[in-house]
């Protein structure tokens, strides 16, 4: 039997046509709306509610974010509806930060790195939408010889959040993992990956992170519930582009590249010898599961010309807004 | 399968009867399936009920003569984008008196455009409300104590109960 939870009068609205609206409403609004009752303080802060609101809002398409006017001044443009810029809200110590960088975002969470002196950092996790953050504990100390990877992620098996944390220096490499479930760091082992670089920019998609190598001749993958790296070559694919990067899209991990041509290759010159710039976007798609290996084939799916298309116009991430909260402290106690 | 006829006749829940064209029934899928079944012809005298009232129903018909063509044909871009804007110039209705009945009208029957564009409309609709508004609406009780408001207050400083 289907719970009826508008009383009174007609209508009585059942409980799963009720979930379809309110799923499609901001973050905003279900905040403020959680002061209507009891009923909608609890469903907007329960796991089911706020995972069926991410699903909903992971299949609309995701908001490209850029940066400006100074470090983590986020906006998105809000591609589905009125293109209009919005800014993102961010805590104001944030802003007195130095070195900051954006390491990725994910399901609405967004994994940001300060450098506070040359070689301390530490890392931090923000929720724009709901306003609550997270500072993951420890410091991080920096290496001369080395070079750090991060990459942020979900695992919907494990249902936690991670940061993996790779310092590449000659021939070592020393692997830590961060859970948002238990907040601590862990050390694991990188395994017999033959990878020297990587990119910086990652993707997290199926319970994975992807980095691109810095040859560009593959993919490196972290497997966050199994915590275990591999190797997946390119499959084919011409990513020899002075930009590529794996994002997540439309729920598919898509490999982006950047080709240029006027410059690079003098027989595309545009009429009127404009230079021109494409956009390629490749899908990767997880072919059947023969063994335990996860393989990938790939076919291109679109490919964006135009000189609009510049390196400035590149999003700095692709982002949806989420209920997921990661609060330290939770709102409860803090009362 | 298969039915002679171009249109069918069904009855509302007021008892009201109404004529619905084959293609545009064929949107919802129960009385797809129902065509394919039962053979209708001129002397039919099968109606269905349909436990829609007739102010609903008349909305539901209108949405699915509309939409019959393009769903069966497919239909190019510019069409699209004008049954895009009669799609909202056809969702300005009242949200309790008729809006939340077609909703639950879509869902028997199993017409996922109508569903999902009314559930929208709800959604957009609601953003723009206040508390209590959402409160009468739904035709819910602040059943929150004095020291949970409060509680609440501090929590969301921008927020109003009101």
């Amino acid at each position: 039997m289907e719970k009826m939870l508008v009383q009174g009068d007609f209508p009585f609205l059942p409980e799963q046509i009720f979930i379809s609206i309110v799923m499609r409403l901001p973050v905003k609004t279900l905040i403020r709306f959680q002061l209507v009752s009891k009923f909608w303080k609890n469903l907007v802060r329960s796991p089911y509610f706020i995972a069926v609101h991410l699903h909903h809002t992971s299949n609309q398409i995701p908001r490209s974010l850029f940066n400006m006017g100074g470090p983590l001044n986020l906006f998105g443009v809000d591609c589905a509806g009125t293109h209009e810029l919005v800014y993102l809200w961010k805590p104001s110590f944030m802003s007195k930060l130095s070195g900051t960088r954006i390491i990725n975002s994910c399901n609405g969470l967004i994994c940001v790195r300060s450098d506070h002196d040359s070689d301390v950092s530490s890392l931090f996790i923000w929720n724009p939408a709901t306003r609550e953050v997270r500072c993951v504990p420890g410091v991080i100390e920096g290496d001369v010889d080395g070079v750090f990877y991060f990459g942020f992620g979900f695992s919907p098996f494990l249902n936690d959040y991670k940061i993996v944390k790779i310092l590449m220096s000659d021939g070592n490499k020393r692997v830590e993992v961060y859970s948002l479930n238990t907040d601590t760091w862990r050390e694991i082992e990188f395994g017999n990956a033959e990878i020297r670089r990587m990119s910086h920019d990652h993707a997290s998609f199926n319970g994975s992170i992807f980095w691109v190598t810095e040859e560009m001749n593959g993919i490196v993958s972290f497997d966050l519930a199994r915590e275990v790296f591999k190797f997946v070559p390119e499959p084919g694919l011409y990513i020899h582009s002075p930009y590529s990067r794996v994002v997540q899209l439309n729920q598919k991990l898509v490999l982006v590249g950047l080709t240029t041509w006027g410059i690079k290759y003098p027989g595309l010159t545009t009429r009127g010898g404009k230079y021109g710039y494409a956009l390629h976007f490749w899908e990767m798609e997880e072919a059947e599961a023969v063994s335990d290996d996860k393989k990938w084939s790939s076919t291109k799916i679109d490919r964006r010309v135009g000189s609009a298309i510049s390196n400035l116009d590149i999003p700095v991430l692709f982002y949806v807004e989420s209920l997921v909260p990661i609060a330290n402290i939770n709102r409860e106690e803090l009362a | 399968m298969s039915s002679s006829v171009e249109a069918i006749t069904v009855l509302s829940s007021d008892g009201d009867e109404f004529k619905i064209t084959v293609s545009a029934a064929k949107l919802s899928k129960p009385l797809n399936w129902m065509l394919e079944d039962v053979c209708f012809s001129d002397d039919c005298d099968e109606v269905p009920t349909i436990e829609v009232n007739s102010k609903t129903l008349v909305k539901v018909i209108e949405y699915c003569e509309k939409h019959a063509p393009r769903a069966n044909s497919g239909a190019s871009d510019s069409d699209a984008e004008e049954l895009k804007k009669w799609d909202i110039e056809f969702m300005k209705m009242d949200v309790k008196d008729i809006l939340f009945h077609i909703l639950m009208a879509a869902n028997y029957l199993h017409m996922e455009g109508l569903y999902d564009l009314a559930c929208q409309t709800a959604a957009d609709l609601m953003k723009g409300m206040t508390v209590s508004q959402i409160r009468k609406i739904f035709h819910i009780k602040n059943d929150f104590s004095s020291e949970e408001q409060e509680q609440l207050r501090r929590q969301h400083p921008g927020c109003s109960f009101d």
